[in-house]
């Protein structure tokens, strides 16, 4: 029997939830008022919906199909697995992606597929919806197109004049366990799509020497992003993190999306077939943001770990000012912006308003709570007008009074 | 006492034109009192008018408000406690004296304007995200008919116009209504206009594409990582009955736990019957020669090359390029960040230098055979850029094995070593540059080795006469590489 459009909406947003990228920020500002079609992007993205897992819903997060002639032991699509198949048509996706806009359900699209006849027969499908929806339907919304990397550079160049997105996902943190899971890719052609992404951006970024009103066309607005699966290899936190540092720096991605396994349909049994290992990535985003806007460099942030794990009672940067008690207690009335971003419970905006509110008056204990997320941890960490941790900061139970209480393991 | 009366409860106009002048005259805001349209007037009604239009009154002191101070005030003035006024007349009066009055933590009207602007920035924000049109028919236009849609939202504060251009913007193609208790937006594809608010009872009915919202929305959720207490905390309880979707989310939790458990007891299954008539294209198996025997093979083998750590961070294998059967072979140090994106040597601003230079020599680069000491990029990550590192004695040695592969097949009667790297991988030497700068030194094959500075070199030294110099030397060092290369045959 034939499936219906609902059908095939069921199993193909069921094969893209493993996805973890649902942003729709960060990109140039348009809105249909001139062409009179839906749409606009002003910055922030929105998020639409909440599931049940705590993510946004912000894009219709949809394979074309979710077939595949390829094999990557971790994906719920590979060729081997036995889970139900479907196929949209180009048409079907515009459409619903159109009816989903218009009734304010999403932001825009978030389009990947499974391979298909090839590479490039694949991608050109995935531009060609792009296309209809900014061209023959006046869309202004947000697109991403997870880009296939063996795609034709031209291709991807196509794409990434119809998107707000591309991404390229690195799939697993080394070039080992990627041989080894997902036999058909390699980091090499992963990373060059990557590279070819990074030099449409800046190909198209107009010249500020020449000051001509010459402005290219925008090449993917908002960047590029990629994700890592995280636990399906033996791969530990300090090689994840040194790959991100690394596609950071090559490529000049947005965003490095870490996901956790979680297990999937009709699993190979050689996957740790267990719950997701949610707490770890969690500590792995809050690690990458401490290499990304608080200065931090990975080797500081593994220096004391010897397992090259991050701790997953605390946060890095409580761990690492645990280690680094010397540089503490900082006085918030007078310490650099740089020693105030490392206190831990202080966050950046948090340390911009004390900065401001100390031209304003000298600081008290309670001007901190008013401010920062957590005085609780801070407080052991900071000095203020009538406020000094003193034994606090050197008790050896500090670590303790952070980490949350030890739990007997469960049985099962 | 000045009495100020405002026609509705966000009349933005009508209170900045009245605010002005009693910033002006500095009245202190326990002398003010507010109210708004058709609320009982008090004892000193008719004392004040609100002072509009041109009234002159005795400006004593000049009046500054940002774009910034505005629009908080605007956001402010949505809010549905009658003390709005009163702080925000207290803080624009404060931030007259005092730019930064905001940042005080001590100040009273400060902190409950903004957290009355923080919450209404999140109510915004909210309806932006949770308002949802239904489809309640087409109207006929000019360029063909128009979809009409309809929304029923509750907020918590009087945001209707504050939002109604943003739906403006985004939904110009259709005609739309949000319908609120606090008044409606409307949108016809050329003007927004508001009514009265109205109940509930006009709420718009379900819409045909609400089915297959659900089912979008109850596929994407991943039930192996349910985590209700961050649903919960962006998107309340509050929100959930004019949700299509929530009606599903108790539904979704309960089966959640079941599937989960499922998933890993599954016995496991015979992989599907497509795998086997797809033949795979194993990466890891393509085929590398064993025996190198042309510059093709070799370059394809190169590119695979894991015999150093370097191919992990890089990009990719920059192989040198050129015609096979070039006289001159020009040796780099390494490819850079460019070289890296593009696979291509000398494309980066060291390459640049190179073509001009290469050009005042009255060299054609396309007659060169160019590559480098070692194939990948050797860099250190910082932040969003990659800053170039020398390469080891140890890569130097492992990617020596590409290099004499290329002066295998190539063949060059003249090999220019340009720097340090290349001239030790070359030969082995690690003299300083100038004291080999112009020597002819014989490689083992016949041929004639010799070293100039590398571009990057040039580009790091300060412009000025140093450079100019050793920019002439360079060009000349070129230019002898030339010469040589094309001297009458003497061994080949």
């Amino acid at each position: 029997m034939a499936k219906t459009l609902i059908d095939k909406l069921a199993v193909l947003a069921n094969a893209a939830k493993y996805d973890a990228s649902c942003a729709s920020s960060s990109t140039t500002r348009k809105n249909s008022l001139a062409s009179g079609g839906v749409g606009s992007t002003e910055g922030m993205g929105i998020c639409h919906s909440y599931a049940p897992d705590g993510r946004c819903i912000s894009l219709l997060k949809i394979l074309l199909t979710n077939f595949c002639i390829y094999d990557c032991r971790y994906c719920v699509n590979r060729v081997s697995s036995n889970v139900e198949r479907a196929r949209l048509s180009v048409d079907e996706v515009v459409k619903l992606t159109l009816d989903f806009y218009k009734r304010n359900y999403i932001e825009g699209l978030f389009l990947s597929s499974g391979i298909i006849q090839s590479s490039d027969y694949t991608m050109e499908q995935m531009v060609e919806v792009a296309r209809r929806l900014r061209q023959e339907h006046k869309f202004r919304g947000y697109i991403h197109l997870k880009t296939i990397p063996e795609a034709d550079p031209l291709l991807i160049k196509k794409a990434g004049l119809l998107a707000d997105r591309l991404s390229i996902n690195i799939e697993l943190p080394t070039d080992a366990a990627l041989q080894n899971y997902a036999p058909e890719k390699s980091t090499t052609t992963i990373k060059t799509a990557m590279a070819g992404v990074r030099q449409g951006i800046e190909d198209h970024r107009p010249d500020r020497k020449e000051r001509s009103r010459h402005r290219p066309p925008k090449f993917s607005p908002s960047g590029q992003s990629t994700q890592m699966i995280v636990g399906a290899d033996a791969s530990t936190d300090a090689e994840i993190m040194t790959s991100s540092t690394t596609l950071y720096s090559s490529y000049k991605l947005k965003r490095v999306y870490y996901s956790a396994f979680s297990p999937i349909q009709d699993a190979s049994k050689d996957l740790p077939l267990v719950k997701p290992p949610l707490m770890r990535e969690h500590r792995l985003y809050q690690a990458d943001w401490l290499l990304r806007f608080y200065g931090f460099q990975t080797e500081e942030i593994f220096a004391g770990r010897q397992d090259d794990m991050l701790d997953l009672n605390i946060d890095p940067k409580l761990s690492w000012a645990l280690a680094h008690r010397e540089g503490f207690p900082v006085n918030v009335n007078v310490a650099t912006k740089d020693q105030l971003i490392r206190v831990p419970g202080l966050g950046l905006k948090s340390v911009d308003r004390i900065l401001r509110a100390r031209r304003q008056t000298r600081l008290r204990l309670a001007d901190i709570k008013t401010i920062a997320r957590s005085v609780k941890i801070c407080r052991a960490f900071i000095e203020t007008s009538d406020w000094t941790p003193g034994s606090l900061l050197d008790s050896a139970a500090l670590r303790a009074a952070f980490a949350p209480e030890p739990k007997q393991l469960s049985l099962l | 006492m000045n009495q100020i009366t405002l026609s509705h409860e966000t009349d933005v106009d009508l209170w900045r034109a009245a605010v002005r002048p009693l910033l002006a005259r500095r009245l202190p805001p326990e002398s003010l009192s507010w109210r708004v349209g058709q609320e009982a007037p008090d004892l000193f009604s008719d004392m004040a008018e609100p002072p509009r239009g041109k009234t002159r009154l005795a400006v004593t002191h000049p009046i500054r408000i940002t774009k910034q101070q505005m629009a908080l005030c605007e956001r402010v003035l949505c809010h549905t406690d009658p003390a709005r006024f009163h702080h925000l007349y207290s803080v624009l009066q404060r931030l007259q004296m005092d730019p930064h009055a905001l940042d005080d933590p001590g100040f009273h009207s400060g902190k409950w304007v903004r957290a009355a602007d923080q919450s209404i920035r999140r109510d915004r924000h909210k309806m932006h995200a949770f308002v949802r049109f239904k489809k309640v028919g087409d109207r006929p236009s000019s360029e063909g008919a128009r979809e009409v849609f309809a929304a029923w939202f509750e907020p918590d504060y009087r945001i209707v116009e504050l939002t109604a251009a943003f739906f403006a913007r985004r939904f110009t193609g259709m005609d739309w209504s949000i319908l609120t208790p606090y008044g409606c937006s409307h949108w016809n594809g050329e003007i927004l206009s508001f009514s009265p608010g109205v109940d509930k009872t006009h709420a718009p009915d379900a819409d045909v594409l609400e089915s297959a919202w659900t089912t979008y929305y109850s596929s994407i959720f991943n039930p192996s990582r349910v985590k209700i207490s961050a649903m919960m905390s962006e998107m309340p309880k509050k929100y959930w009955k004019n949700l299509p979707e929530a009606s599903v989310i108790p539904h979704l939790i309960q089966e959640a736990e079941h599937q989960k458990s499922g998933f890993m007891s599954a016995p496991e299954t015979a992989p599907h019957k497509l795998a086997r008539k797809i033949t795979p294209d194993v990466y890891a198996l393509r085929a590398t020669p064993k025996h190198i025997t042309s510059w093709d093979e070799a370059k394809q083998a190169a590119e695979r090359c894991t015999s150093c750590a370097l191919h992990q961070c890089a990009t990719q294998t920059v192989f040198g390029e050129g015609p096979l059967n070039a006289d001159l072979m020009l040796v780099g140090e390494q490819p850079g960040d460019r070289e890296d994106l593009t696979g291509r040597v000398f494309t980066g601003p060291a390459g640049e230098l190179l073509d001009k230079a290469l050009i005042a020599a009255g060299l054609d680069r396309r007659n060169l055979y160019i590559t480098n000491a070692v194939k990948h990029f050797n860099f250190a990550p910082r932040g969003k850029i990659r800053l170039h590192r020398t390469p080891t004695v140890d890569e130097i040695k492992s990617c020596k094995y590409w290099l004499d592969l290329e002066r295998k097949f190539i063949r060059p009667r003249v090999i220019l070593a340009l720097g340090k790297t290349a001239l030790r991988s070359l030969t082995g030497y690690s003299a300083a540059l100038n004291s080999v700068r112009g020597q002819k030194i014989s490689g083992l094959n016949g041929d004639i080795i010799l070293a100039t500075y590398h571009p990057s070199y040039l580009l790091r030294l300060p412009h000025g006469q140093a450079r100019a110099e050793a920019c002439r030397k360079f060009t000349a060092d070129l230019s002898q590489a030339q010469s040589l290369a094309d001297a009458p045959q003497m061994m080949k």
